[in-house]
């Protein structure tokens, strides 16, 4: 059922989102493993990685840059998965973080890993017991950001596994969305004001100082049911979209779309920096 | 800018919040005799101001906050108000647990963003500077006159780079001055006549060593101190790769400095080009105590009294660093360790940490984690942490 929330939170040219707008999201993370044998350097190669997490087709030579082993020392690999789709990990839960740049590679070893020049010990530092190692493929060589490919590697003392092939990240994430809210807007351009909103999109708090763009797409002869398995991709689906990238942290931002009929336009709240390629807030605008 | 009228032997009071660092708010006022005076606000007070007729303070507060400040004069008070402005995106956001710290740190961090900050008790950002080049900070500290932050912009993965510098910004950000110091390291100090203090990496026949330079205030660099004026070199040292010695933490130290040597495993003091004594392991002409513990690969520390405490990376068996408090008497060549604090579960710095008394309490850094905890009675009183992504840099507390 899709709701429309009149006036009241859209008159005049503010468009005043709140939670009730707000579309529903929920995304398992299905990451996979590889156990390999423990403390000893591993292949790792990547060239059969030709979709990313969202299912877009990446080149593995070119759009993979860093390559970036994270080790949580007290978490499983179910905690880590809950843990990137809440985007609520702390950098006090790992306890190991090495990288390396592809340099348009795509093979590496393990052995070659560093973190501020600080070469990995593969005997001491990659071990059954040291906890749970999550390799993240990456665009651009920022840590943590960029993730294109997700992958775990267990060692296990049982294992002589010591190549590994990343395969597709398409599937990883499985989501379900429900774009059920709506907003009824008048002729922009619009002043956007989330200050009051409170959860987002996947029902954890929302944090404002996340939000780092705001997306407004027109989605020509497409309902609000047909999008919700293409969120993900609100520039690439869309007939037309306007970005708006913030400077500075904010609760706010000025918009200015012209209205369509003949079609869905979305705007989205969303994050960069965050794991979760899922955005904040998503909700249908509809001409009043 | 916001013109506000003040009384007694204050003048006029203007109070404007900074373009360039939206936390900061320049106050300006002037007095009708020369004298000095001082800005209370947010619990935190200014340093005073040189004595004149005009003056300047600079306040820090967290992002889009409004608040009451006083100039104070010769004990006459003028009070205002004044508001920040909103952060730039792309800095991290830190959450905080407990409570009991509510002091200023100046603590940068590197990774997804590089930027030297000062964070206040809550974990809200009250300074800011991002480092956009491809160039880590480690250090950040306030200035010796209370007026401008300093912080080094330099690379110690790998190969240490040409293009690093001290960079000395004024808290309003109007005036930035780069201090060019080809091959800095981790860290750097700033004595009380503005002269600083810098680690660099030194070669010497293909060899990686350390050197100590000292900036004067005009500008003149002189190297004060090299790794070969203190030893042998000895290539067949574990890491040795990554430089011979690896200094990679500085402290003032009365007349001299104090220098940990990650791959020595051993803190020196330093004067007149000379190793007065080194405490540790490799090098060290006195180690700990029989019975107290060793560190291994240590990073900042700090000595008081007659006190030492080292953050410990590696000292520990698996992937654990801690924290040692050792009672040093020099001339005896003395260490016992009178306090350790080894947290459950488990934290692990393998690189940088940092550790400060504060009062009865300890601050430590676990650097690599992202976490700053204020010890107390052994337990962590007060956390906080970073988003996954980002780590600390050494952490200095502003006073």
């Amino acid at each position: 059922m899709r709701v429309v929330l009149f006036c009241l939170l859209a008159c005049g040219r503010t468009l005043e989102l709140q939670d009730a707008h707000n579309y529903a999201y929920t995304g398992d993370m299905s990451i996979p493993s590889t156990a390999t044998a423990s403390g000893e350097d591993l292949s790792l190669c990547w060239e059969g990685l030709v979709e990313d997490l969202a299912c877009h087709g990446i080149d593995p030579a070119t759009d993979i840059e860093l390559l970036s082993l994270i080790r949580f020392p007290h978490l499983d690999e179910a905690e880590v998965e809950a843990g990137i789709s809440a985007d609520d990990l702390t950098q006090s839960q790992l306890d190991g973080y090495v990288a390396l740049e592809t340099g348009g590679e795509t093979c590496a070893q393990l052995s070659a890993f560093d973190f501020f020049g600080t070469p990995i010990d593969v005997p001491s530092e990659y071990t059954a017991e040291g906890g749970t190692y999550l390799l993240m493929l990456s665009s651009g060589t920022e840590p943590g950001q960029g993730a294109r490919m997700l992958q775990f590697l267990a060692p296990s003392a049982d294992s002589d596994v010591d190549l590994v092939d990343i395969g597709d990240g398409c599937g990883t994430l499985d989501f379900e969305a429900r774009i059920e809210g709506s907003i009824a807007a008048p002729e922009g351009p619009w002043t956007i004001d989330w200050t009051a909103l409170s959860t987002n999109g996947a029902g954890n708090p929302f944090e404002p100082t996340l939000v780092d763009r705001v997306t407004v797409g027109f989605f020509e002869g497409r309902s609000p049911e047909d999008l919700e398995q293409s969120f993900l991709d609100l520039e690439l689906e869309a007939t037309e979209s306007l970005t708006v990238e913030l400077s500075e942290v904010s609760a706010r931002a000025e918009v200015d779309v012209p209205l369509r009929s003949g079609g869905t336009t979305l705007l989205a709240l969303r994050c960069g920096t965050c794991s979760n390629p899922a955005p904040l807030f998503l909700t249908a605008l509809e001409p009043r | 800018m916001i013109l506000l009228l003040g009384c007694s032997s204050i003048g006029e009071v203007t109070a404007t919040t900074s373009e360039d660092i939206s936390t900061v708010v320049t106050v300006s006022w002037t007095t009708d005799r020369p004298t000095s005076g001082s800005v209370r606000y947010l619990d935190r007070e200014t340093p005073p101001t040189p004595v004149g007729t005009e003056h300047t303070a600079y306040l820090m507060a967290p992002a889009e906050e409004s608040f009451d400040f006083t100039v104070v004069v010769d004990g006459d008070e003028s009070a205002h108000e004044a508001e920040t402005n909103a952060l730039p995106v792309g800095l991290p956001a830190f959450q905080v647990t407990g409570r009991g710290h509510k002091g200023l740190m100046a603590v940068p961090v590197i990774g997804a963003s590089n930027a030297a900050l000062v964070l206040d008790g809550e974990g809200r950002i009250v300074w800011y500077r991002l480092e956009d080049r491809d160039l880590d900070v480690y250090r950040a500290r306030l200035s010796v006159d209370g007026t401008s932050l300093l912080y080094n912009a330099a690379s110690v993965s790998g190969d240490p780079d040409e293009d690093s510098e001290i960079v000395r910004v004024r808290l309003d950000g109007s005036k930035v001055t780069p201090i060019s110091i080809p091959l800095l390291a981790h860290d750097f100090v700033e004595h009380d006549d503005g002269t600083i203090a810098a680690m660099v990496v030194e070669y010497r026949d293909g060899l990686r060593g350390d050197a100590l330079l000292e900036i004067a205030p005009d500008g003149t660099q002189t190297e004060v101190w090299s790794a070969w004026d203190c030893w042998e070199v000895d290539a067949t040292l574990e890491d040795a790769d990554q430089g011979w010695t690896f200094a990679n933490a500085l402290d003032i130290d009365g007349d001299g400095y104090l220098l940990s040597l990650r791959n020595f495993s051993s803190i020196a003091r330093i004067s007149d080009r000379a190793c007065d004594w080194v405490f540790g392991d490799v090098g060290a002409t006195f180690g700990p105590d029989a019975g107290s513990a060793s560190f291994l690969h240590q990073h900042q520390f700090e000595r008081f009294d007659d006190r030492l405490l080292v953050f410990d990376n590696e000292g520990l068996a698996g992937s654990r660093s801690r924290v040692l408090e050792y009672r040093l008497d020099v001339d005896a060549g003395t260490a016992e360790e009178v306090w350790r604090y080894e947290p459950d579960p488990a934290q692990y710095s393998f690189v940088l940490g940092d550790v400060a008394r504060l009062e009865d309490d300890t601050l430590v850094t676990w650097s690599a984690q992202g976490r700053i905890d204020r010890v107390s009675d052994g337990e962590p009183i007060w956390t906080l942490e970073t988003p996954v992504g980002s780590v600390f840099g050494f952490n200095t507390v502003v006073p």
